[in-house]
């Protein structure tokens, strides 16, 4: 488990907060205070006015308050919006919070609203468990988690909408269950709640759900199980962008191990490209990662491109690597990996690395073959550091045999012979190529209509009196919303 | 017993289970201790590694069939959950039957909950597709096992309405019975009263109902106490007019006096109804005289009140009609004001409009004063204007059947021909609507009057279209073959106007009768060959109508004739085929019935066939308004604006008199639609949503009005768009805004004559003399007690929750000043503004009064001038007690003020059925019966309000000309 607590240091690393702070530095300070009550604000509309839309709202402007509250804004906040008496929350909210200074005089100048909707009770306690996690104090946080979970439960059988919420906190259990190397045990919790999210169309939840059950099985290297869960359930078609990108990249993941390169490469590719541009550089770069290996394995060439545009040299050996294949070249292959094999075991992509062996060969078999029409085994031994030209021998007639290289092996001069180079353009192979293009742009084109979405009184005259000024949010602004969730929601 | 095996299993330290592969390992063992072994754990594993064991289903399911396998039941349990989880429920149910006690229903576990919910569809469907009252026999025995287990659970929670409910849904008539034998007393009138109320939205044939409700009657005995309000609906509900004139009998025999009061009340009760044809059976059978020789004199004083109460123009009747002479608030300056705005236009349509608009106002109220003031204007009327005109006089004197011929004599045919023939004709109509639907009760004078009128017509078309439609009104529903034959033969003249009104004279006589007699079966066949011989489509139209009334309520048993209508090649009958559609299942909701509206609504070739179909989706569906709201909005925004206006109508047709704010919502942009008659449409289904509401409840009543006054106004608004806005004004006042539009009774029962008004009025796209029908939906929203006399005692109130001004009439408009010369301000200086002031300071102290701004009184006074026309009526209907009132006997009380309104049994006179509605006419009992009660009577109040003198005799301009 120890492996799965470095492995979340590298892969969830700070830069999202931090080029987050970048950004956040040139606007005027955000009041966290004033955040917390105008997102209460939207979460008590749309319980009164029973708009599971204004929920979201409230969800996707928590980022910055997450980011910058401290454990007294909490503090003050539950006191300011929840009555006193009988919320079993608020009490628990505040033990695990812990002792902390709060502004008495803020505190009695608000007044104590009579009643609050169970719904912003539980967002804010979602607040103070987001605020423990990124202080990293996972036991409380967990045992905060476990007290909301049955109030949700309750409320979901109550057919209220609070999917979206309950969602971050399954989130945050695997998360701290994960941290604290306890994953085993919320197993079947989490196995539990996928099932209800399920029966009731909780399609929030049950995507989170599906993902932390996915994480935890890979990261206990149950790769098998994971498949067979993958293969007898169903994503959720209306769950979030973030979800459904670690959604691939866990199917990606699963698929590369079980030898389904081509399918794992186009998860991957297509997770990469639901991916936030600006943020969450540690997510793509595990994906770029694995993108890379798979590429690989496929018997292809990575573009230089892809190992640019990311910070630091985190893609350093998986550079190397490419350069020995693309070049054929044996004993720089194993410089690599016995250099890198700690970055690689951090990676847990040793297996797929080890797998790469074979391709090196082949593609110096592939180089020999272009490069001549006629080489002797001995030769082929002496360039690619095999053992004897009997091995040479097999694995040239390996590669025939699976289609790398078209040639005859002469075995009374111990030659093979080259067939000479067809040209790939007096096949289908580009027709295909192109085919393979249009198909995809379409289904760019086609997954870009399904995900417009319009309000529901779209071409109708809006009446004056509504008092809509207050929803009325520039394109900007919800794009830049979505961006920094995006970016948040990712680890 | 799993329990002991879960702890050896190393499933601690990894995610999931993965021990999974080794236990399925272990189901291939040929030992069969080591499978069963294996199952225990899987058993116990199963939901947290479903995924991993799932592709060793088939395995698990073979041993599940395994009898010789002694833990099959177990391998099912195993294979139901793995089934549950994958979410193929059917193949769980399958496999959780076959698991014995491993099914155990009493947990409340989602598995179960999913599974049991399974059983249930699985269970009604099945019960659904098998003939009534027979127990399928292709039903999983075990599946029956487990909803038997599920009533048990009901029982033991003391849930029986759920239980009668499921029962009810799966057509299970002994279930039925064996849940009203385990509820407890206390409970049953409730359970009765439930199941009663349900039965007419079950979605099953109508002879299931029928025998669900006979089966409560039989079982009635088993109540605590009888409750003769349900037994007397319940038979009404089947027919029974034998039973229910035993049941009168027996309680008013004489020997209890309370009884005797609810058998007053139960005749009340039926009165209402408005089933004709069952009061007249009940009428006839208690005016038998055969073997009241043995009943004592007090005995038949009883049942001569009941006839009284229940007659033609009997208390029921005449009590409802005083309220509606005496108590009229119609507000006669906004007819003054449309009068006065389209007088510049000499338009004949809104002229005739205004005319109509005026007599919904007034409907039932006789007051002609307005018509009175202005004869000159209505003799600007011509032709049919004039016959409608004349005809309106039906509609302001509608129900008052004893002075109709003394009323109509001066425009009824007179020997020498010399009046004019559509002035002529237009009284026949007038007396048909005046004596609609009373014809049953009494063999009527009016009835005689207009066949002679009818034989001595001649050729005048006019005259004949008066009185055939007179005719079918005065003799709505009785289905007598004279009558038919009479207007046969005008039918078969072969001219388009009398034989239009021919043909709707058919259609009302025979309302309602489906293929019950022999003479409406020919009738139909007649009718349908007939449309196919005649070349004019007036004829086609009337006639496909008349079948369609013919048809009125019977749901199944008129598919024949639905379908015969539907498959015409000919739009016209198709046309008829749809409200044949709407009148048949009126109510009913029939999902059968809807789909095929809304398929023809957007497929039929014909604009008028789609106008209709959409139109009646508001008869099918008006028990359900919510759910017409969500059918017709898409509709509402069609490109095609036929449709859009049957949308409005069906909105409209659903949502009379409710005030919903997403229907008028949903109407408003329709208001200002392209085309002018969506406008039309969209005005009057607006007026029909908001009748009888207040502005406090209604916020955008007073912006509708006046929306209205513009239209009328303004000069630019199509003809049609004013058309609207007249008759929408008429609408919203309806019989001086004591009435509204129902198309059920209180007790719920289909209004047959209320529909066919209805679906007669929306005719008038054809032919604006068919607006007149709107009248026969009127029914007035009244609370009158009255006591054993028959006199309203004014010591009886009911309590009605909410403020006054939520449920008040709409205040009477002003005549606006001439404000034109505005005298410029005088200036004031300060000093005399101090000195004013503290002049009116020592004026209130002297008085000393409790209020301290001197403004604030003066703007209650100036309320008080402006309201005081009206002020001894408020005070006398409503005493304001914190944030409920009291409404006093007799007074209005509107349909949605129903749910607020709960009967004070703390006073002298209490009704003598308490669980009835508070709504209509309700028989009190007095409680201190010694001293003599304060009564109130109806000519009170006239004298009260009358400000002009009583009508005098005066001369119809037509007379004249």
């Amino acid at each position: 488990m120890a492996k799965a607590d470095v492995e979340m240091a590298d892969a969830a690393p700070a830069p999202a907060p931090a080029a987050a702070d970048d950004k956040d530095k040139a606007p005027p300070p955000f009041d966290v205070a004033q955040g917390i009550a105008k997102n209460v604000g939207f979460v008590r509309k749309a319980v009164e006015g029973s708009q599971p839309r204004l929920l979201a709202r409230a969800l996707r402007n928590t980022t910055p308050v997450r980011r910058k509250c401290c454990a007294a804004d909490l503090a003050n906040a539950l006191r300011a919006h929840l009555p006193s008496d009988a919320r079993v929350l608020r009490d628990a909210a505040l033990a695990a919070l812990g002792p902390v200074e709060t502004d008495a005089a803020m505190t009695d100048a608000d007044e104590v609203p009579e009643d609050a909707p169970v719904e912003v009770e539980v967002y804010l306690a979602f607040l103070v468990v987001a605020f423990l996690v990124r202080e990293k104090r996972y036991e409380d946080a967990t045992k905060l988690c476990e007290a909301s979970l049955p109030r949700l439960r309750t409320m979901m059988r109550e057919r209220r909408a609070v999917d979206a919420l309950a969602a971050k906190f399954y989130f945050y259990l695997a998360l701290c269950h994960e941290k604290l190397g306890t994953s085993a045990n919320v197993a079947a919790t989490l196995f539990a709640a996928h099932r209800t999210a399920v029966l009731q169309h909780a399609d929030v939840s049950a995507a989170t759900l599906l993902n932390a059950l996915l994480r935890g099985l890979l990261a206990a290297n149950r790769v098998e199980a994971a498949l067979k869960l993958v293969s007898k359930t169903d994503f959720p078609e209306s769950a979030s962008n973030p979800q459904f990108c670690r959604y691939l990249y866990y199917t990606g993941r699963i698929q590369a191990l079980q030898l389904d390169y081509t399918d794992a490469h186009t998860k991957l590719m297509q997770s990469q490209r639901k991916a936030p541009a600006t943020t969450a550089v540690g997510f793509r770069v595990e994906i770029q990662k694995l993108a890379v290996l798979v590429q690989l394995l496929m018997g292809e060439v990575p573009d230089r491109s892809s190992f640019e545009g990311f910070k630091g040299r985190a893609l350093e050996p998986y550079l190397q690597l490419t350069r020995a294949v693309r070049r054929g070249d044996l004993p720089a292959y194993r410089a690599c990996v016995a250099e890198h094999a700690d970055t690689f075991d951090r990676d847990r992509t040793r297996s797929l690395v080890a797998r790469l062996e074979r391709n090196v060969v082949k593609t110096g078999l592939r180089r020999l073959n272009v490069s001549y029409s006629r080489i002797s085994l001995d030769d082929v031994r002496a360039r690619l550091h095999l053992d004897s030209a009997a091995s040479a021998e097999f694995v040239c007639a390996k590669a025939i045999k699976d289609g790398v290289i078209d040639a005859v092996i002469d075995h009374d001069n111990q030659q093979i012979r080259s067939k000479g180079v067809a040209d790939v353009y007096s096949t289908n192979e580009p027709q295909k190529a192109f085919h393979r293009r249009i198909v995809f742009c379409l289904d760019v084109r086609n997954e870009a209509v399904k995900a417009m979405q319009y309000p529901p009184d779209t071409g109708k005259k809006k009446q004056p009196d509504e008092d809509d000024k207050e929803e009325k949010q520039t394109d900007e602004e919800i794009a830049k919303e979505i961006e920094e969730e995006l970016g948040d929601e990712l680890p | 017993m799993e329990s002991t095996d879960e702890g050896s299993l190393p499933t601690h330290h990894r995610f999931g289970s993965g021990t999974a592969d080794a236990i399925v390992a272990g189901l291939k063992e040929e030992n069969s201790r080591l499978r069963e072994g294996s199952l225990r754990r899987l058993y116990s594993i199963v939901d947290r590694c479903w995924s991993e064991i799932s592709d060793a289903i088939p395995l698990i399911e073979e041993l599940s069939e395994d009898d010789t396998f002694r833990s099959h039941e177990l391998a099912a349990a195993v294979a139901s959950k793995i089934f549950f989880h994958l979410e193929e429920y059917d193949d769980a149910l399958r496999l959780a039957l076959g698991a014995g006690n491993f099914f155990d229903i009493d947990a409340r576990t989602e598995y179960v909950e999913m599974l049991i919910s399974k059983c249930m569809d699985t269970y009604i469907q099945n019960h659904q597709s098998s003939p009534i009252g027979i127990q399928s026999h292709d039903l999983d025995p075990r599946l029956a096992n487990v909803i038997e287990r599920m009533f048990q659970r009901c029982y033991a929670d003391g849930k029986y309405f759920h239980a009668v409910g499921v029962a009810l849904e799966a057509h299970r008539l002994n279930k039925v019975e064996e849940i009203v034998t385990r509820c407890p007393l206390g409970d049953r009138h409730a359970l009765f009263s439930y199941v009663l109320e349900v039965i007419p939205s079950v979605t099953a044939t109508c002879a299931f109902r029928q025998l669900v409700v006979r089966t409560l009657v039989t079982l009635h005995p088993l109540l605590p106490s009888p409750d003769y309000i349900f037994l007397c609906s319940a038979l009404q509900y089947l027919g029974a007019s034998n039973e229910v004139q035993d049941l009168l009998l027996k309680l008013v025999d004489g020997k209890n006096h309370h009884e005797t009061l609810l058998g007053y009340q139960l005749a009340f009760l039926i009165a209402e109804s408005d089933n004709h044809r069952f009061i007249f059976d009940i009428v006839s059978k208690l005016r038998d005289p055969a073997g009241s020789s043995t009943l004592n004199d007090l005995h038949q004083n009883h049942i001569s009140h009941l006839i009284r109460i229940m007659d033609t123009d009997g208390l029921a009747s005449k009590i409802s009609l005083d309220f509606m002479s005496t108590r009229s608030r119609t507000d006669t300056l906004i007819f003054k004001a449309i009068k006065e705005s389209i007088d510049g236009n000499r338009n004949s349509v809104l002229h005739n409009a205004t005319v109509i608009s005026h007599s919904y106002a007034n409907a039932s109220t006789k007051d002609t004063a307005f018509l009175r003031n202005n004869l000159d204007w209505m003799g600007k009327a011509s032709n049919w204007a004039k016959f409608i005109a004349t005809s309106s006089i039906g509609v302001i004197h509608q129900g008052h059947v004893e002075e109709s011929i003394r009323i109509l004599q001066p425009y009824l045919p007179q020997t020498p021909a010399s009046n004019s023939p559509f002035s002529e004709g237009g009284a026949l109509y007038a007396l048909g609507l005046i004596h609609a639907n009373k014809a049953q009760l009494s063999t009527s004078a009016a009835v005689s009057r207009l066949i002679d009128a009818l034989h001595s017509s001649g050729n005048s078309e006019p005259l004949q279209h008066g009185a055939c439609l007179g005719l079918g009104l005065a003799a709505m529903s009785t289905g007598k073959a004279q009558y038919y034959d009479e207007l046969r033969t005008v039918l078969y003249f072969d001219s388009a106007i009398a034989g239009e009104a021919a043909a709707y004279g058919i259609g009302l006589l025979l309302l309602g009768h489906g293929d019950e007699t022999l003479l409406s079966q020919n009738a139909i066949s007649e009718l349908y060959s007939y449309a196919h011989e005649t070349c004019h489509e007036k004829i086609i139209r009337a006639v496909a109508l008349a079948i369609s009334l013919i048809v009125c309520g019977k749901e199944k048993a008129a598919e024949t004739t639905i379908e015969m209508l539907l498959r015409d090649r000919d739009a016209i009958i198709r046309y008829g085929g749809m409200h044949a559609i709407g009148l048949a299942y009126a109510g009913t909701a029939n999902n059968q019935a809807v789909k095929r509206l809304l398929h023809v609504a957007v497929s039929d070739v014909s604009d008028d066939v789609r106008r209709a179909a959409v139109t009646c989706l508001g008869f099918v569906l008006f028990r359900n308004p919510k759910r017409i709201l969500a059918l017709v909005g898409l509709l509402l925004e069609s490109f095609n604006p036929h449709v859009r206006y049957g949308a409005c109508m069906a909105i409209g047709l659903s949502h009379p008199a409710s005030g919903d704010v997403d229907a008028i919502a949903l109407l408003q942009p329709l208001q200002t639609d392209a085309i002018d008659f969506v406008r039309q449409g969209a005005l009057m289904a607006t007026a029909l949503v908001v009748m009888q509401q207040s502005s406090a409840q209604v916020h955008m009543l007073g912006s509708f009005r006046n929306k209205i006054t513009e239209l009328v106004k303004d000069k630019y608004p199509s003809t049609l768009t004013k058309v609207g806005a007249i008759i929408a004004a008429g609408i919203m006042d309806a019989g001086g805004r004591n009435c509204a539009v129902a198309l059920q009774s209180s007790s719920g029962f289909l209004k047959h004559s209320a529909c066919a008004g209805m679906a007669l009025w929306v005719q008038s796209w054809y032919w604006y003399p068919m607006f007149h029908f709107f009248s026969l939906a009127l029914t007035p929203t009244v609370l009158i007690g009255l006591n054993s006399n028959f006199d309203m005692p004014t010591d009886f109130s009911v309590i009605c929750s909410g403020s006054p001004d939520l449920f008040a009439y709409p205040p009477l408009t002003t005549e606006k000043q001439e404000t034109k010369k505005e005298r410029v301000a005088t200036a004031i200086l300060s000093t005399t503004l101090k000195h004013k002031v503290r002049e009116k300071a020592k004026d209130k102290h002297k008085a000393s009064s409790s209020a301290s701004d001197p403004d604030a009184t003066s703007i209650s006074l100036s309320n008080a001038d402006l309201t005081s026309p009206q002020e001894p009526l408020d005070a006398c209907a409503q005493v304001t007690v914190g944030s409920s009132f009291r409404l006093s006997n007799p007074s209005r009380l509107t349909q949605i003020q129903m749910k607020s309104c709960k009967f004070d049994l703390e006073q002298r006179f209490v009704p003598v059925a308490t669980t009835i509605k508070t709504h209509g006419i309700i028989m009190l009992a007095d409680r201190e019966p010694s001293t003599m009660p304060q009564i109130t009577r109806f000519h009170d109040f006239a004298r009260a309000v009358n400000e002009s003198a009583l009508p005098t005799a005066f001369e119809w301009p037509y007379g004249l000309l």
